[in-house]
């Protein structure tokens, strides 16, 4: 492991000093209009390295002047909890992948499992299957409905290429639906009119290596497209006892996009992707660890239409077909998505605002049967209708906003799931803004948690359970003292009824069925700054502390039997605290120094394996992040860095089912080359 | 014992050391860097009538008035660059009163209550007038730069241009905000 990253810096630096030695040149585009500027640059490099003149009209667009969430009127108007993650935020922080990504959403809970899956909840109740969160790719749903969460694995996209990641955390189930009670996750690409010209990005390192290639170009005066293709592979995680682990993995994707501007008031947007993915060993919901390798792979195509009329007043339409598909995986699995879905806002008068929506979406599903595990019934149909209407009012304008509104959502099993909320907004002035929410949400049991399944020894079974419901009330506070200064502020608290958790059945031993168990409540709070010190030093930091106290719920028949564990697990798979500290340093116009430090509390109910070959919670963490980034010419940029400095390995999470064996996250170190044209 | 502490010790004198760097306050930000260049863009991108631009020798003078909200970026952006062989130079104004023959005039935001006297002084002239508040196209400007979404945009009145004997290349109408009054 050592020999190779030290190869991979070698290399790297190799490839800087090839690039600082070759001829200065004044980059030019592919001409795709004709050229009719009288431009008559000298080629003699200015002082101070960025020259932002060598860029094109087009490319001085697309520079981040500032990151979307400093942009306070924006922020401000929002009655919820949201973060959004810029290219800015991206680039400094050097996280590498999606899900290390949302690392930096203030209360959101990111551990990593093994090096190819992770555990990401927010506000509580974390796990591999971690349900309550809704995770969108460009309003396509990244959920997997057999088995009822993310496979993070399997969400990849070049970075570059990302437009902003806006998380919400809290209930988002009004306007997003089921499934997103403690938040959602809106992974936004770039339109490619802002992906253009060819790209590359290599990263070496001595975990994991990645290579995206990307180019974009115009078909006609409006409509533009890109092409992409990234390539991963990610080495093993560490074991206590050093023995050899082989949760190694790398994947394919390819993708397209198409925008076409038909209109100053129409976008018809085309876009779609294709991966596949090899891993060895991974950590499966039932089963725990396998030592076989795993195959995935899946696709989809999503078309999608914005009609925009005023700024008050837009509709759009969206339609996808999505394909995920797991081998071997205890069961062969294969879901295939179709989805519709229409929303359209209007003004009524001066001070109402009303949004509605409706949508359908179609879920086949097909197990294959494996020697030794069987699923029952093994081939699904689900579907889902949904509409939604929210209304919002300004009571007095610009200083008091009430919106409520409600979704209403119909399954074929026949049960209609209704998460109505409400939100108030105070702006008492430009600086300060209070707001206020109170919100019901639900989560649909999994397929899995209503079917008959014979997935290894231990039969599984079904009480038919209901929909989980969580009633959420939450206050908000931000301001802006002075200038350069942000405040954010938010408590909450959450009472589950009804966790759906495995219970013995008292009718047939050895039987485990999934059942409305366990009730639970949760409070804490989500405390956030941005200090922007001086033009060239910006400070940022982060503060959450969340509760969860779980007991039986009293009117399960079945009560004297939910298994302590279910409720110490709701009440102990998430940190007590967390803190991060960031700090973005701008050593020169074209060079920046980076550093993030992140405390992660204890797992007090999640046990790994420990160096004396018994198992213990998962302790608390410090990650102490560092890199240097270097625009060495206006299209190069050279990267370098180190993760989780501070150890040489810890571990974020542990075994959740009795088989499974997580794996310590190792120190790494790498170098990231970004070139366009 | 001595070797795992390396990692600790190496973080916290990185830690230490760029916490006392100098952060100079004076350099210009990033957003004024980014309008700059947009400006020169603009010299680049918009014709000005033959006679406005005088014989040979005469310079192509971007000009500012009130406050320099630019630090040197402006001249960094210019340095050794020309508009139909006139090299680019940039002087500065104080006030309205001491407005005097330039090509392209800049108007910070902190000279929004002066907007009207400013732009009366460069009205219908070949003067390209580039602004940054909400008042300004309103007022009789002719580009407006802002922000929106974290990038740099910008909004053009083709019929001010017009007024002034400018031509917007085909390239600048497409990527600009038209503004209608």
């Amino acid at each position: 492991m050592g020999l190779f990253w030290t190869r991979t810096l070698c290399a790297s630096f190799l490839i800087v000093v090839v690039c600082a030695l070759a001829p200065a040149q004044v980059t030019t585009r592919p001409a795709t209009t004709q050229p009719d500027g009288k431009k008559s640059a000298s080629t003699r490099p200015s002082s101070g390295g960025a020259d932002l003149t060598n860029l094109s009209l087009e490319d001085l667009m697309n520079v981040e002047v500032t990151s979307v969430a400093k942009e306070p009127q924006k922020i401000a108007d929002a009655p919820a909890a949201v973060t959004v993650i810029g290219q800015d935020d991206i680039q400094r922080s050097q996280l590498g992948s999606i899900p290390d990504l949302l690392r930096l959403v203030p209360g959101m809970d990111v551990a990593q499992i093994s090096a190819n899956s992770w555990a990401i909840t927010s506000r509580g109740d974390n796990g591999f299957l971690a349900d309550d969160l809704l995770v969108l790719m460009d309003g396509r749903s990244l959920y997997n409905a057999a088995f009822g969460g993310v496979t993070w694995n399997a969400v990849n996209y070049p970075l570059m290429d990302l437009d902003r990641i806006e998380v919400i955390r809290g209930p988002g189930s009004t306007l997003w639906g089921s499934n997103a009670v403690n938040g959602v996750v809106n992974i936004i690409t770039k339109s490619s009119k802002d992906t253009q010209g060819a790209l590359f990005d290599v990263t070496g390192g001595s975990q994991s290596d990645i290579g995206n290639v990307r180019y974009g170009g115009q078909i006609d005066d409006n409509t533009f497209y890109r092409v992409y293709s990234q390539y991963q592979y990610t080495g093993n995680g560490e074991q206590v006892n050093s023995d050899p682990s082989h949760d190694q993995w790398q994947g394919m994707q390819s993708g397209f996009r198409v925008d076409k501007y038909t209109s100053p008031e129409d976008i018809l947007t085309v876009q779609g992707d294709a991966y596949e993915q090899q891993l060895n060993e991974t950590t499966t919901p039932i089963l725990g660890s396998q030592n076989t390798p795993f195959f995935e792979n899946g696709g989809d195509v999503l078309g999608r239409w914005t009609h925009t009329e005023s700024d008050r007043a837009d509709t759009s339409v969206q339609a996808y077909y999505d394909r995920q598909v797991l081998s071997t995986y205890p069961v062969g699995y294969e879901q295939d998505t179709y989805d519709i879905e229409f929303q359209n806002r209007f003004p009524i008068g001066a001070i109402q605002d009303v949004t509605w929506g409706m949508g359908a979406r179609d879920y086949f599903i097909r197990m294959t049967d494996n020697p030794g595990f069987t699923a029952s019934p093994n081939y699904r149909n689900e579907y889902i209708y949904n509409g939604f209407v929210q209304d919002q009012v300004s009571i007095v304008p610009n200083r008091l906003q009430w919106s409520f509104g409600t979704k209403l959502e119909y399954n074929n099993l026949a049960n209609l799931e209704v998460e109505p909320s409400t939100r108030l907004l105070w702006t008492p002035d430009e600086r300060n803004s209070v707001w206020a929410a109170i919100s019901r949400s639900t989560r649909t049991p999994s397929i899995y948690e209503e079917s008959q399944l014979q997935l290894g020894p231990v039969p599984i079974g079904t009480d038919d359970p209901n929909a989980e419901t969580t009633d959420s009330y939450e206050v908000g506070y931000k301001v802006q003292p002075v200038k350069p200064l942000t405040l954010d502020a938010t408590a909450f608290y959450n009472s589950y009824s009804g966790l759906i958790v495995p219970v013995p059945d008292l009718l047939n031993p050895g039987q485990v069925d999934y059942e409305n168990g366990v009730d639970a409540h949760s409070y804490g709070t989500e405390v956030s700054a941005n200090w922007q010190v001086t033009p060239r030093c910006r400070l940022g930091a982060s503060y959450s502390y969340l509760m969860t106290r779980a007991q039986p719920e009293t009117t399960s028949i079945a009560d004297d039997f939910i298994p302590r564990d279910e409720t110490q697990f709701v009440e102990g798979s998430s940190p007590r605290n967390q803190f991060q500290v960031h700090c973005y340093l701008d050593l020169l116009s074209n060079l920046q120094f980076n550093t993030s430090v992140y405390y992660v509390d204890a797992l007090s109910y999640i046990n790994a394996l420990a160096t004396d070959g018994n198992f213990q919670s998962v302790p608390s963490y410090i990650r102490l992040d560092m890199n240097l980034r270097w625009q060495v010419k206006p299209n190069v940029t050279l990267a370098v860095g180190v993760q989780n400095l501070l150890q040489n390995r810890h571990y974020e999470f542990g075994n959740v089912f009795s088989q499974a064996q997580s794996t310590e996250v190792p120190r790494t170190v790498f170098a990231e080359l970004t070139m366009s044209f | 014992m001595n070797s795992r502490a390396w990692p600790l010790r190496l973080g916290v004198v990185i830690a230490v050391v760029t916490a006392t760097l100098p952060c100079r306050a004076d350099a210009p930000t990033r957003e004024y860097l980014v309008k700059a260049a947009f400006i020169y863009n603009f010299t680049q991108f918009v014709q000005w009538p033959t006679d406005a631009l005088g014989d040979q020798d005469t310079p192509f003078i971007v000009a500012v008035v009130g406050d320099n909200p630019f630090d040197s970026a402006l001249e960094h952006a210019v340095a050794d660059k020309t508009v139909e062989g006139h090299p680019i130079v940039v002087r500065y104004f104080s006030s309205a009163d001491q407005i005097q023959a330039c090509h392209l005039l800049f108007v910070p935001a902190s000279q929004d209550g002066a907007t009207s006297a400013i732009l009366g002084k460069v009205a219908n002239m070949p003067v390209l007038s580039v602004g940054e508040g909400d008042s300004f196209l309103p007022s009789g400007g002719g580009i407006r730069l802002f922000i929106e979404d974290g990038r740099m945009r910008f909004e053009l009145d083709p019929d001010v241009l017009e007024a002034s004997n400018l031509k917007a290349s085909a390239k600048l109408m497409k990527l600009a905000r038209i503004y209608k009054k």
